[in-house]
């Protein structure tokens, strides 16, 4: 069995592969033996683009151990009135009502929090099937309009069963025995910044254990500078037709590399002043989720 | 490749400069879209358009690049180009901007800013920083002071978003179905009128029984009121659907190639063109430009070439990391030819971080 929070959170900017990390953790945490589920929020597709099964509100088995799901507010509202109020079948029939879904869709609050409700239940019913649930989070921003959410509600509702199910999830996201918050990156500005953003934001804010920042796609050292300039050297004297392409490779390589080696020493300094790690998960031409277990198997190890 | 042009696309950058009045660089975050907005913008000034390029959160060095200690909410004339002004998209404007805006009295707007329910539903709400973007876009456009405006459109996941937002935003703050669906809601509980429906009846009992009395109260005054606001919401939203219409507006993507970006980028044409707006073209940003090596040379030619025994496996490795990821690119490329007869150019993807006033010279160049 796996110690530490049973969920994990997993957010970072727009495009820099969060999904395929969090899609990497699940595989890990799986072939640890944990029944894992991998929830997503993303209501766009059909088909998961990792995992590529179809994506509904009922998990669905893509491998041992290993299953996919999205959050639906309607279907989360559904269930939770089915198990929370009495006389449940009367307010069913409302929630289909197609007037109710514009206006209950259209209330961000609402939705967001039924979601979280939903999060709320997988990861504290003791009945619940699952050991470990990966949720791949909205992107940074929207990221800390979700963790916000729960203080939202309870300062605008103030009393009833949903004001009561606010404090619970605000409890469950402050209780780092339950859940975390794993921050993905790119060596690259903007990412970094946005990363160091929701991470002070998740833990000054909002409570929530932010042990780390995955920072994806890290090119391997492999010149020292004297190495490079010697290379480059020997390679401009050589008047073989592979000798130009193999040169630019390098100065790219060399360029590239350098300049996410300084966005690493400013996150690191970041992350030593929030008490935070810096994982770095290699670059990989093809992306997959094969490809990255293993390296999110070692850096969180 | 013809006289003069740099980048190897099939996209006119020259000619959409001189034709549109505005062009609005939509793409995810991370791909160098402000970027390419400021480098536009530049290459725009330099054939002598008086040019304001509308840019949101730009990265410290871009602000350094441009010569400007800040970018502020005011167009900002540049030290790159005379004809090149920057101006920020008020980050802090928010939905009370729009209220206050819109609001026909100043009694309607104290009561909706004071409303428990809007402040803080507007505070989470997504799609206002769309909205106003919108708002100061259009009046940019009545004042009339530049002969070009180039957009960086709010980083999001999905290119589309910059046009749902505001719509989306709507939904959410629309007087005729949700205010009405309260309103009557609230009165058949209260009353009982049999002109209800019966799902709405339980569903205000729902609600009331989930969520307390007070939202439900809240929420109802607040619609009362809003609807007076809504009518300049969507007016001024249909005026900027027909706008963006408009002959002198196209719209550009800015993406590095690779499977995903084609996807979005084909979503998003579709999507325009659903919407009869123009997709310009796409700019394929971060293209890794490396002379094709036909065959990998092996070990032994290295070290007859006096390279380091010890050096050789990174060398052959690094060279055969960049070919391939240069060999996916251009597939990528390839793919949208074959997919879509909208241009595109590329840039390259520059050694340097590219934000600095040398590498935003370079990048103007390039798209040429």
């Amino acid at each position: 069995m796996i110690d530490g929070p049973k969920l994990h959170l997993v957010s970072g900017k727009g495009g820099v592969g969060k999904t395929w990390v969090a899609a990497a953790l699940a595989r890990h945490l799986a072939a640890q033996g944990a029944r894992t589920l991998f929830v997503s929020f993303d209501d766009t597709a059909d088909t998961h683009p990792v995992f590529g099964c179809p994506l509904g509100y009922e998990p669905v088995a893509v491998a041992p151990n290993l299953s996919v799901s999205r959050v639906e507010a309607r279907a989360a509202l559904l269930e939770y009135v089915r198990r929370r109020m009495t006389f449940s079948m009367v307010y069913e029939a409302a929630i289909s009502n197609p007037l109710v879904g514009r206006f209950l869709s259209a209330l961000p609050i609402f939705e967001e929090l039924m979601c979280l409700g939903k999060l709320y239940d997988l990861s504290t019913d003791p009945d619940s099937p699952w050991d470990q649930v990966v949720f791949d989070a909205p992107a940074t921003g929207h990221c800390q309009i979700l963790l916000n959410i729960p203080k939202v509600a309870a300062k605008t509702l103030v009393a009833g069963p949903i004001y009561r199910s606010a404090l619970e999830i605000q409890q469950m996201l402050t209780d780092p025995t339950i859940a975390q918050l794993l921050i993905v990156t790119l060596p690259e500005e903007t990412p970094v910044r946005e990363a160091q953003q929701l991470a002070s934001y998740a833990q000054s804010e909002a409570g929530l254990r932010c042990p780390a920042f995955l920072v994806n796609r890290v090119l391997p050292d492999r010149f020292s500078t004297a190495d490079t300039v010697q290379l480059q050297a020997q390679l401009d004297a050589c008047t073989e037709r592979w000798a130009e392409p193999v040169a630019q490779a390098l100065a790219l390589d060399t360029a590239v590399a350098g300049e996410q080696r300084g966005q690493l020493a400013s996150l690191q300094a970041v992350a030593q002043d929030l008490a935070m790690r810096v994982l770095e998960l290699p670059e990989l031409v093809e992306a997959s989720p094969e490809g990255l277990i293993e390296p999110v198997a070692q850096v969180l190890a | 490749m013809t006289g003069g042009r740099h980048g190897q696309g099939t996209l006119d950058l020259e000619a959409l400069l001189r034709r549109r009045r505005v062009l609005l660089c939509g793409g995810t975050g991370g791909v160098g879209k402000t970027t390419s907005a400021a480098a536009l913008g530049l290459a725009a000034a330099r054939l002598g358009i008086e040019t304001l390029v509308l840019t949101i959160d730009p990265a410290r060095r871009l602000a350094d690049a441009v010569g400007l200690a800040d970018i502020g909410p005011e167009p900002t004339q540049t030290a790159l180009h005379p004809k090149l002004s920057l101006m920020m998209l008020d980050p802090a404007a928010s939905v009370d901007g729009l209220v206050a805006a819109h609001a026909p009295s100043e009694r309607i707007r104290d009561t909706l800013l004071a409303n428990p329910f809007y402040q803080q539903i507007s505070a989470s709400v997504a799609g206002s920083r769309e909205f106003v973007a919108m708002e100061q876009l259009h009046d940019l456009i009545a004042s009339d002071s530049y002969e070009l405006l180039v957009v960086d459109t709010p980083p999001a996941q999905h290119a589309l978003d910059f046009l749902d937002a505001p719509a989306r935003l709507l939904t959410l703050l629309d007087g005729s179905g949700l205010g009405l669906l309260l309103r009557t809601t609230s009165i058949a509980n209260r009353f009982s009128f049999g002109l209800v429906g019966q799902g709405q009846k339980q569903f205000a009992k729902l609600f009331e029984k989930l969520t307390g009395h007070r939202l439900l109260l809240d929420l109802t005054r607040f619609y009362e009121v809003f609807e007076s606001v809504i009518d300049g919401f969507k007016r001024r939203s249909r005026t900027m659907q027909t706008l963006l219409r408009g002959d002198d507006v196209g719209f550009l993507m800015v993406l590095i190639p690779e499977a995903a970006g084609i996807a979005r980028a084909e979503a998003f044409s579709r999507r325009l063109a659903e919407e009869r707006m123009q997709l310009d073209g796409l700019i394929f940003n971060q293209v890794i430009a490396l002379p094709d090596l036909a065959e990998m040379p092996s070990p032994a030619m290295l070290s007859a070439a006096g390279i380091d025994g010890a050096s050789i496996p990174p060398l052959l490795d690094c060279t055969r990391h960049w070919q391939a990821a240069a060999a996916a690119q251009r597939e990528a490329v390839t793919r949208w030819a074959t997919i879509s007869p909208v241009p595109w150019q590329t840039v390259p993807r520059y050694p340097e971080n590219v934000a600095g006033a040398s590498g935003l010279d370079r990048f103007a160049t390039d798209l040429r």
